[in-house]
């Protein structure tokens, strides 16, 4: 077997570990801490909060040794995220079972940025500012899920709504800035 | 009647096109773009028409290549110089190769349902590496863009350009530093004038 062959195993052991060892007897398919167990969504986030994003070989390959990256790897709007707060990095690697295609998800890495780096507004075509959030959304089996929203006078933008409202050229400034000020923290290198 | 002249010692804005050794030129303001090496052929025309012809009337006069004739009423003028010894920046050839190698990324290539680069975007791509062909333009990154498309970054110190060219065939521009905070454009794609004032503001950029 590769060298890339051992570690696909041994992070897919590691994971196992983490699903099955502890919580086994509660039938668990990830750690205890994934679990939503009823908890509210927290839309406080810490000063140092980071934000922990699964990101592919091509993606981990713009980010430079200061910590700098390309703007090409942060979507606008609706950019899932899990929070430091209430997970570990390698949580974004854990499957969905509802989601097919996640199974990939093994091989991809972890990259760490801090949540104070989202811009805070975009310019909408009418120039008028839209608010950007980054929003605590969790999910049953994942409570650390967050993403950025945009908002325009308090309505939720998404998809074609972000198109109407909002230019790309208006959206590239708004990644430039993201660029210009997050430093990004590879916490697991994604594998070949 | 205008003649044009191109300065073979200025070297401001020089981009190729596919790979056959012809280069596109266009003069504006004054500023010409050269050959460092002899011209074969010489083809002209006016960009914003979006097409050329080829002519004869063209001297060497040194270290300038004369253009005469063109006529008054075109603004801008494309001028494609073939040489069998054209310079191209030494990047070209594998930046271009990484960029056709996007094709064949899958869909949700990044774990977040990203679409993959089209064709259209690779296309794109390829075009805006020749315009971007200078000599003096650190070899750019090319990755596949969240957004659906293809991301072409320079960097040079704190100085970071980023051109993205989406799969509906549309292109953005942008520039960023500290200094400077954040600027970005929309460029038609379709018209090579476009493309090389976008080429000359991110190269002055970068060199600023």
């Amino acid at each position: 077997m590769s060298s890339t062959g051992w570690q696909l195993l041994l992070r897919k052991l590691w994971i196992s570990y983490c699903r099955f060892v502890p919580w086994c007897l509660l039938r668990c398919d990830r750690p205890w801490r994934m679990y939503r167990r009823g908890r509210d969504p927290v839309q406080e986030f810490g000063a140092k909060e980071r934000l922990y994003l699964r990101v592919s070989r091509a993606d981990l390959a713009s980010v430079r040794p200061d910590g700098t990256a390309d703007a090409n790897f942060i979507k606008f709007p609706d950019q899932s995220f899990n929070r430091s707060g209430f997970s570990e990095p390698i949580d974004a690697l854990i499957p969905d079972p509802a989601v097919e295609r996640s199974k990939r998800w093994y091989s991809l890495g972890v990259v760490e940025f801090p949540v104070a780096a989202i811009p805070p507004e975009v310019t909408s075509r009418q120039a008028v500012p839209c608010k950007v959030r980054v929003v605590h959304d969790p999910y049953d089996i994942n409570f650390a899920h967050s993403e950025t929203r945009v908002y325009f006078q308090g309505q939720r933008l998404s998809g074609a709504g972000t198109d109407e409202l909002t230019t790309k050229v208006e959206r590239m400034k708004w990644r430039l800035r993201i660029r210009q000020d997050a430093r990004f923290k590879t916490v697991l290198a994604p594998l070949r | 009647m205008t003649t044009g002249t191109i300065d073979f010692s200025r070297q401001t804005s020089i981009a190729s096109s596919h790979g056959d050794a012809t280069c596109f030129l266009f003069t504006s303001d004054g500023q010409h773009l050269v050959p460092s090496h002899g011209a074969d052929r010489v083809v002209w025309g006016e960009l914003e028409a979006d097409e050329a012809v080829e002519v004869q009337s063209f001297q060497h006069y040194g270290d300038f290549l004369v253009l005469n004739n063109i006529p008054s009423t075109w603004e801008e003028v494309a001028v494609s110089i073939s040489s069998s010894d054209w310079p191209q920046s030494s990047w070209l050839g594998e930046a271009r190769r990484e960029a056709r190698k996007l094709r064949r990324l899958p869909a949700d290539w990044n774990g977040h349902d990203a679409p993959a680069p089209s064709k259209v975007a690779c296309d794109l791509a390829d075009r805006v590496l020749c315009a971007f062909s200078y000599k003096d333009i650190p070899r750019p990154r090319i990755a596949p863009s969240v957004e659906g498309g293809v991301g072409i970054s320079f960097e040079q110190a704190d100085r970071y350009a980023f051109i993205e060219c989406y799969n509906d065939g549309e292109i953005v521009a942008g520039v960023s530093s500290r200094e400077s905070g954040q600027d970005a454009w929309e460029v038609n794609a379709k018209k090579w004038l476009d493309l090389h004032r976008c080429a000359r503001r991110i190269a002055d950029f970068l060199r600023t």
